[in-house]
C-alpha cells in the first residue's frame, strides 16, 4: 500500500514537470524545424516537423533590429547590476551591521516596491515624469528598473549577511590594520558572494522587465522583451523561437552556475 | 573634517550614510510617484490630467459601480483560485524534492529554478504556441483521434488561470521546499507508531510544521496575481480582463486619470493588507520564510 503510494506521488510529481516543461520543450525542438516557402516568404511551421534546421538562427543574425534590443537589454541589466549592487548592498550592509533610529522602519519601506503590482508601479512613475517634464528613453528606462532592482538586490543580500560576524572585523583591527585595510581586504571578501548573488538578481529582473520598460521607453527605443512583446501581438515571427531558446539557454546556465556556487560555499 | 570625525565615532552616522543612497532614491522615484497617483485619485483633474484643481471623493464613489466591483470581486476570486491551485500542485512536489527523493534533491530542484528564471515573455509565447488553434496540443490531439476539431483553448477564462498557474507554480515550490527541508522524516515514524493514520499524520504533523512555508507561497503567488495583466491580455482575451488591464485600460486608452489612480490605491491597499496580515502571521510565528 505504501509502495503504491509512492508510486502515485512519483506519477503526479512527473505530471507537474510535464506542465512546466511542455511548452518550453515544444518552443526549443521547432526553433530547430525546417521553413517552408509560402507565397515567396519563408514561413516555420508550428504545426508539421520538416525536418532539422538552423536557419531561424541564421536569420536572426541578418536582423539589425533584434540585435540592437539584445544588446540593449543587455547593457541596460548589466548598468543595473552594478549600480543595485553597491547601493543596495551598501543598505543591506548597513543593516546587518550596524543597529540604528529608524532600522526597521527603513527596512519595511525598502519591501514596498518589490510587492507594489507592477503595473500601478509603472503608471505612476509615467504620470511623474510627465509631470516632472523628463524626456522618455533609456534614461528612464533605466531610472524605472533601479527602483524595484534595488529592493530586490537589498533583500538577497540581507538574507545573505545575515550571518555576518563582526567579530572578525575587530580581529583585523586589533592585528594593527586600518577602517579601509580592514574593509578591502576581511569585510569585502566576506559579503561578496551576497553582493554577486543580489547583482546577478537584478541582471535577470532587468533583462526580462517589460511593463516599466516599456511604459517609460518613449518612442522608438525597443528592449528585447518589448520586441518579443510586439511580435507576440502583431503576428508572430517563427525566428521568435530562435530567440526564446537563446534566452532560456542563457537562464539555464546561469541557475547552474550560481547554484553550483552557493553548493560551493555552504561547503 | 568634521564628517569624517562624526564618521568615525558615531555608528549611526556611519549606517544612515551607507543607507542614504537606496532611501533616498527609493524616495524620489518610488515614494514620489506613488504619492502622485494618491493625489490623483482624490482630485478634479485639469482637461490635460496634469494639475490637481479640487478634492473629490468621486473617483472612489465611481469604482464602487457594479461594472467596477465584479472586477474587483473577480480578481480576488481568481488569485484565490490560482493560489489554491498552486499549492495543489506544489505541496507534493516540494514535499517529493525535499523528503522523498533527496538523492536527486539538487538536480530537481535546479529543474524548479530554471522556468522561473526564464523571461516571463518567453514562458508566455511558449503557452501560446503550445495552446493556440493549429498548436502542437491540438495536432497531438488530431493525430490521437481524441478529437475531430480543435479545441479552444486560447482567449477565455480558463486560459488565463492556467497561464497564470503555469508562471507561479516555481514560485510556490521553492518556499515550499525551504520549510519542508528541514523536515524531520522520524516524526512520520514516531505518528505511525502511535497510531494515526497517514492523513491524521499529515494533518497534524507535516502541515502544521510546513505553515510558514505555505504562508510565503500563498503570499508569493496571490499578491502579484492580483497585479497580474500581461497573461490575461495575451491568453486571455478582453473576456478575462482583470483589475490590472482595467486600470491600464483607463490609463492609456480612456485617459480617465484619476479613476486609474483610484483603481490603482485600491489595488495597492489590497496587497497592503495582505501582507500585513502576512507579516503579523509571521512574527507570532516566529519564522522568517522568505
Amino acid at each position: 500500500m505504501k509502495n503504491f503510494k509512492r508510486k502515485a506521488l512519483a506519477v503526479f510529481i512527473l505530471a507537474v514537470f510535464v506542465y512546466l516543461y511542455s511548452p518550453i520543450a515544444f518552443l526549443v525542438a521547432f526553433s530547430f524545424n525546417k521553413g517552408i516557402s509560402v507565397g515567396g516568404r519563408i514561413v516555420s511551421s508550428t504545426v508539421t516537423w520538416l525536418g532539422f534546421s538552423l536557419e531561424w538562427y541564421h536569420t536572426l543574425f541578418a536582423e539589425p533590429d533584434l540585435l540592437r534590443a539584445f544588446s540593449l537589454s543587455a547593457s541596460i541589466a548589466l548598468l543595473v547590476a552594478v549600480v543595485s549592487g553597491a547601493v543596495g548592498g551598501l543598505a543591506a550592509y548597513s543593516y546587518s551591521r550596524y543597529r540604528f533610529r529608524g532600522k526597521d522602519g527603513f527596512d519595511a519601506f525598502l519591501l514596498v516596491p518589490v510587492i507594489i503590482p507592477e503595473i500601478t508601479h509603472a503608471l505612476a512613475m509615467l504620470l511623474y515624469f510627465r509631470l516632472a517634464g523628463v524626456n522618455y528613453g533609456v534614461q528612464t528606462i533605466i531610472m524605472g528598473q533601479l527602483t524595484f532592482a534595488i529592493p530586490y538586490t537589498y533583500l538577497v543580500m540581507k538574507a545573505r549577511f545575515a550571518g555576518y560576524d563582526r567579530a572578525i572585523e575587530e580581529a583585523a583591527y586589533s592585528l594593527g590594520a586600518n577602517e579601509v585595510r580592514t574593509f578591502l581586504t576581511v569585510t569585502v571578501p566576506l559579503i561578496m558572494p551576497g553582493i554577486l548573488a543580489g547583482s546577478m538578481l537584478a541582471f535577470t529582473l532587468s533583462f526580462d522587465n517589460f511593463v516599466i520598460s516599456s511604459f517609460l521607453s518613449g518612442a522608438g527605443i525597443s528592449t528585447l522583451p518589448m520586441l518579443i512583446y510586439a511580435r507576440i501581438r502583431f503576428g508572430v515571427n517563427p525566428d521568435i523561437n530562435a530567440i526564446a531558446t537563446i534566452t532560456l539557454t542563457m537562464s539555464t546556465i546561469l541557475v547552474v552556475v550560481s547554484q553550483t556556487l552557493s553548493q560551493r560555499g555552504k561547503r | 573634517m568634521k564628517l569624517l570625525d562624526l564618521l568615525r565615532e558615531k555608528e549611526e552616522a556611519r549606517a544612515w550614510l551607507l543607507s542614504s543612497p537606496a532611501f533616498l532614491y527609493e524616495v524620489l522615484l518610488f515614494a514620489a510617484p506613488i504619492s502622485i497617483v494618491f493625489v490623483f485619485a482624490f482630485s478634479v483633474l485639469d482637461p490635460l490630467g496634469r494639475v490637481p484643481l479640487a478634492f473629490t471623493l468621486q473617483p472612489f464613489l465611481d469604482s464602487l459601480k457594479p461594472l467596477y466591483l465584479g472586477f474587483i470581486q473577480k480578481t480576488m476570486i481568481w488569485s484565490l483560485g490560482v493560489t489554491a491551485i498552486c499549492l495543489a500542485l506544489g505541496y507534493p512536489t516540494a514535499y517529493y524534492i525535499a523528503v522523498i527523493a533527496k538523492k536527486y534533491r539538487t538536480g530537481l530542484l535546479m529543474a524548479i529554478i530554471i522556468p522561473f528564471w526564464t523571461s516571463f515573455l518567453t514562458r508566455t509565447f511558449a503557452m501560446i504556441s503550445l495552446l493556440s488553434h493549429d498548436g502542437f496540443l491540438n495536432q497531438l490531439l488530431l493525430f490521437l483521434h481524441l478529437v475531430q476539431e480543435p479545441i479552444v483553448f486560447l482567449n477565455n477564462w480558463r486560459a488565463t488561470i492556467y497561464g497564470l498557474v503555469y508562471v507561479f507554480v516555481p514560485m510556490v515550490i521553492l518556499p515550499l521546499y525551504a520549510s519542508l527541508e528541514k523536515f524531520d522524516v522520524s516524526l512520520l515514524e514516531a505518528s505511525a507508531s502511535l497510531g494515526a493514520g497517514d492523513l491524521e499524520t499529515f494533518l497534524r504533523i507535516t502541515l502544521p510544521l510546513s505553515m510558514p512555508g505555505v504562508a510565503a507561497a500563498s503570499i508569493l503567488v496571490f499578491v502579484p496575481c492580483l497585479g497580474a495583466f500581461l497573461i490575461p491580455q495575451l491568453l486571455g482575451g478582453t473576456e478575462s480582463y482583470m483589475v490590472g488591464n482595467l486600470i491600464w485600460t483607463m490609463f492609456l486608452d480612456s485617459h480617465v486619470y484619476s479613476l486609474g489612480s483610484a483603481f490603482s490605491m485600491i489595488l495597492i491597499a489590497i496587497v497592503m493588507v495582505m501582507m500585513l496580515v502576512y507579516l503579523r502571521f509571521l512574527s507570532k510565528k516566529g519564522a522568517v520564510a522568505f
